[in-house]
């Protein structure tokens, strides 16, 4: 609709012109000069319009040019010294040109659009001497460079292609406002006013043709993972979003001096027109071009931009030690600088103190009790008071970067909390004279292979939550679904029952999902860049092994689990004819404690049982199972 | 490693060894006879020979006797009559001195061999009938089959309790032992659990039936389920009627009825879709590790899977069993006492076992029929 609108405007056209062309638009010649805008065009070939400008420009204020880049610019160069306006008729191959400043590609329009009287101002961008009209690009700056149109496929096997090989080297950027950034990066990118690449769809919302100034974005991936997440984001990327991928640093200045480490060629249009260092300033209001309807309506809103500098996600001056002229690794390095507030959070929660203590104390007594109460609400309770998460957490991250400190203090206070559970059911346990064993604990007896997974999942969500302010209060959950307190309950409570097996089956749960919280936590802290390499090799290795080794009981009863679950599923279609007597099985439920099978299920009958029936059924249950099995049923009657 | 590999090769070769079925038996050259009772002919032919064909399909897989003996059969054609049933036993026990009988008759033939085979002393299993009184008059006739009392207990204490169906209509064939004694069981239990009979319909056997007229006058009275242990010819009569009409109520046939439809009428199966049927097997049922051979040696044959083969199967099976047990030359006393041991037999889907009566503990089935298949609504032990 608007488009429409903006092509119904009246137009005005100037009233004479000068064609300056080549061999290659000598065609256009003819074309020109009959146009149906009423311009009188004279004509002139380029290099007798260099050799002598002011005698074609005797009462010319419109030169139209059509002719290659490097003659273009020449014109532009003139325009700023002779005031002259300029219109464009771009060459078929220019297409980074056509897109840049809107040109037309059809003779006819391309000429109407040059022909237009009072072309906009422009901006023009130098870098050292050399007219910037479409981008620049130093070093390696994969995609960001490429067109913003590519497909799928050929995007990401561009995407692959341009980052073998690639290194990280050093950069200085120096803004007009004296402001120097030393960072590590793969290459940067000055804009003019592109849109056709994905650099540009980065900054889409911020760039103009009058702004005054440059854009120059930085391409710095940290390492495989940055990189593919960059590649993501950027090919989701809509102008809406406003915060920059990974690795992807973006300034913004009038005049900006770049410095690299070693000497690099920098490309501008296309064409490797100089090196590094290279400074590029912004000429305001430079030349009056004719351009595209749209940026020229861009133009008309535009601004003076502020200088903007937007580097926290390049490495600073401490990680340019690690990355700079090494291969890109996988994970990335990540400085305790750069994360100050979780590294100081982490070592807060490795920390002993008099809360942790009390909390322990009153997480495992509601633990207990909830247990003894078989109420999942009292437990819930307990399992969101109770605060062995963070220590876990923090060696996770101690383990990962070998930080001995965090470690050992994490680990005292694992330790501390464990025995501080363990005490406290055991008291409560003791305490009570009646020892029920209810549901809620029985529960807590047979870890499987899915407790363990349970017990990774959250582990990456801890470290995910801890990871992000935003998320944190995530961690709640984490708790509720890992329950680490009541199972160290049930342990507690088995052994104030001197009961071993109880003991270790349920501390069993607590280790499955400790080791699978820590070694989960690790992983996932790796992943999200917080250490290059895993250091703690050993540890971490340790844990594996340890997590491999509970795996085997764990394999176990997950199959005893499956086959339960089966049996359960089976004995729900289940009915028994005892002595003419019909029985209706419903609510099965099968658990297994110390070595045997126990039945809890509703019997649904219209008849009296005698203990000759339920013998008889016990029986017929009993052939289906291998182990010896206990029933507890609950008679309900059919009247 | 030449040592380690040594011992893996040791390892390996143990554990083939542990885990292989036990060593082929080859055979002894001694014979065991064995009789065959069947309707092969006459309207009954189907189940005489859906069953038969069990037994073949048994042998086939296994002739032989633990001790390399071999099984061999002696079958006699009852044409699903009493008297020949009568002459048939009399033939196998005097003539060919047969070790043991299977029975494949219904319930009226078997009942009549049942009231003469005290004189013959021979063990008589019946595979397929059903009916209590089998086993009454004779302490030599041993039932395969739950039968039909428990049939019409479990069915009315399923549509009472738990399809909570307190109407009912029954359908019966009075020319049929087996047919009478299920309607009345049936009723007089359903009656005792508090239900409804809303009619008891005697099917006439001869001249025709107008189906639509006693549809319409069995509608009236609202039954929410309609009990046929009658004839496929009926049940398929009735549920074509049904399908006509707009109303729908359930509909609960007995053991076989499914196979007869497939195997003698070859009707069209969608007409009795959804109904509830009572029945020795189901197509989801658990098959015990003998189920699993017989019945993947049925699918490689491409054989139809049918409650008749099925019992045969399971007869054959229990019967060898039985014989197993016994030293040659395998008295028949033996061989009786066997058939009705404690430990029972292993079948298709579950454990039998036989009391000393003769009467069966055999699983039985409420199924769903979809598709021509019976599918498990409850399983009862």
């Amino acid at each position: 609709m608007k488009k429409e609108k903006i092509q119904e405007k009246e137009r005005s056209y100037v009233s004479s012109s000068l064609f300056i062309y080549t061999d290659e638009s000598q065609h256009l010649v003819e074309k020109i000069q009959g146009n149906d805008f009423a311009t009188s065009i004279s004509a002139a070939i380029f290099s007798d319009f260099i050799e002598n400008p002011e005698h074609f420009l005797k009462n010319i204020t419109h030169v139209v040019v059509s002719s290659v880049l490097d003659d273009v610019k020449q014109i532009l160069n003139l325009a700023m010294q002779h005031k002259f306006s300029v219109g464009l008729i771009p060459l078929e191959s220019q297409k980074k040109l056509i897109k840049s400043l809107e040109l037309n590609t059809d003779a006819d329009k391309a000429i109407e659009q040059a022909l237009r009287q009072d072309p906009p101002l422009m901006d023009l961008i130098i870098c050292n001497g050399t007219i910037l009209l479409s981008r620049a690009s130093i070093g390696r700056i994969p995609l960001l460079d490429e067109s913003s149109d590519l497909g799928f496929f050929d995007f990401f096997t561009k995407a692959i292609n341009k980052f073998k090989g690639m290194k990280l080297l050093k950069f200085s950027f120096t803004t007009a406002n004296d402001k120097k950034i030393i960072t590590a990066a793969s290459g940067c990118m000055i804009l003019q006013h592109s849109k056709d690449s994905l650099a540009a769809r980065l900054i889409s919302s911020d760039n103009s043709v009058r702004d005054g100034s440059i854009s120059l974005i930085i391409s710095s991936p940290f390492s495989i993972i940055d990189y593919l997440k960059f590649l993501i984001q950027a090919w989701r990327r809509s102008s809406s979003q406003k915060k920059l991928p990974a690795g992807i640093g973006y300034i913004k200045s009038n005049k900006i001096l770049i410095e690299s480490g070693t000497e690099l060629s920098v490309f501008i249009d296309g064409n490797n027109e100089t090196h590094t260092p290279v400074q590029c300033e912004t000429i305001k209001d430079a030349i009056r071009i004719n351009i595209g309807d749209w940026l020229v309506k861009e133009s008309e809103n535009a601004t003076i931009a502020k200088e903007r500098i937007r580097t926290d996600n390049l490495p600073d001056q401490l990680e340019l030690v690690k990355s700079v002229d090494k291969k890109i690794p996988f994970f990335s390095y990540a400085s305790e600088e750069r994360f100050r507030d979780l590294f100081k959070s982490l070592r807060d929660d490795a920390k002993i103190n008099s809360t942790y203590i009390v909390l322990m104390l009153l997480s495992t007594s509601l633990a207990a009790f909830g247990l003894y109460l078989n109420s999942a609400a009292v437990i819930i309770g307990a399992m969101l008071l109770a605060p062995l998460m963070s220590p876990i957490v923090s060696i996770s991250m101690g383990l990962l970067r070998h930080d001995n400190t965090l470690f050992k203090d994490s680990a005292k206070k694992i330790v501390l909390g464990i025995g501080l559970a363990l005490s406290t059911s055991m008291v409560i346990a003791l305490m009570f004279p009646h020892k029920p064993v209810t549901p809620e604990m029985l529960g807590r007896l047979n870890p499987t292979l899915l407790d363990l997974a349970v017990a990774i999942l959250s582990g990456i969500a801890a470290a995910y939550s801890k990871s992000f302010k935003e998320v944190i209060q995530s961690l709640a959950g984490v708790a509720i679904a890992v329950a680490l307190v009541p199972p160290l309950a049930v342990a507690g409570i088995g052994l104030g029952q001197a009961d071993l097996g109880f003991f270790l089956q349920a501390f069993l749960l607590f280790f499955t999902n400790l080791i699978g919280i820590i070694l989960a936590a690790t992983i996932t802290f790796r992943i999200l860049g917080y250490s290059s390499v895993l250091r703690n090799k050993r540890g971490f290795i340790f844990v594996a092994l340890s997590l491999f080794a509970v795996s085997i009981p764990l394999y176990l009863s997950y199959e005893r689990i499956v086959d339960t679950l089966v049996h359960q599923k089976k004995m729900e279609k289940e009915r028994f004819l005892i002595n003419d007597k019909y029985i209706i099985i419903k609510n099965v439920k099968i658990t297994y404690y110390q070595n045997k099978n126990i039945i809890d299920m509703d019997i649904l009958t219209r008849d009296q049982l005698t203990r000759f029936d339920m013998d008889k059924l016990k029986n017929k249950i009993q052939s289906r199972f291998g182990k010896k099995i206990f029933i507890r049923t609950r008679v309900i009657n059919i009247l | 490693m030449k040592k380690l590999f040594n011992i893996i090769l040791l390892v390996f070769s143990l554990s083939l060894f542990l885990g292989c079925d036990k060593p082929p038996v080859t055979k002894s050259g001694l014979k065991v006879k064995v009789g065959v009772i069947a309707p092969l002919s006459g309207e009954r032919s189907v189940m005489g020979k859906g069953a038969l064909k069990g037994i073949k399909i048994a042998r086939e897989i296994n002739s032989l006797l633990d001790n390399g003996d071999e099984i061999i059969f002696v079958v006699q054609d009852d044409e699903g009559k009493s008297t020949k049933a009568i002459s048939a036993l009399d033939h196998l026990v005097n003539k060919e001195k047969v070790s043991a009988i299977l029975l494949l008759s219904g319930s009226d033939s078997t009942i009549a061999v049942a009231k003469v085979a005290n004189k013959y002393k021979t063990p008589i299993l019946a595979t397929l009938a059903t009916n209590p009184e089998t086993i009454k008059h004779s302490q030599y006739v041993s039932q395969l089959a739950f039968d039909d009392a428990t049939q019409a207990l479990v069915a009315a204490l399923f549509v009472r309790d738990e399809l909570f169906i307190k109407k009912v209509a029954i359908f019966n064939n009075p020319d049929s032992v087996y047919s009478s004694y299920l309607a009345a069981e049936f009723k007089r239990q359903f009656e005792l659990l508090g239900g409804e009979i809303t009619d008891f319909i005697n099917l006439q056997e001869e001249g025709p039936t107008d189906f639509e007229k006693l549809i319409t006058e069995v509608e009236r009275k609202e039954p929410e389920l309609l009990y046929l242990p009658v004839n496929a010819k009926a049940t398929l009569a009735i549920a074509n009627e049904l399908n006509s009409y707009s109303w729908s109520p359930m509909a609960m046939v007995t053991d076989g009825m499914l196979s007869n439809v497939i195997e003698a009428h070859n009707g069209d199966l969608s007409l009795i879709n959804g109904m509830l049927a009572t029945d020795l097997y189901s197509n989801d049922m658990e098959l015990s590790g003998y189920g699993e051979k017989m019945l993947e040696y049925i699918r490689n044959s491409d054989l139809d899977v049918t409650t008749h083969m099925l019992t045969g199967i399971e007869g054959y099976g229990l019967l060898i069993n039985a014989i197993n047990h016994c030293e040659a030359p395998y008295s028949r006393v033996c061989i009786q006492q066997e058939i009705r041991s404690p430990d029972g037999f292993m079948g298709i889907s579950g454990n039998i076992i036989i009391d000393a009566k003769g009467k069966a503990d055999h699983t039985l089935f409420i199924n769903t029929i979809e598709d021509g298949e019976m599918i498990i609504r409850v399983k009862v032990n």
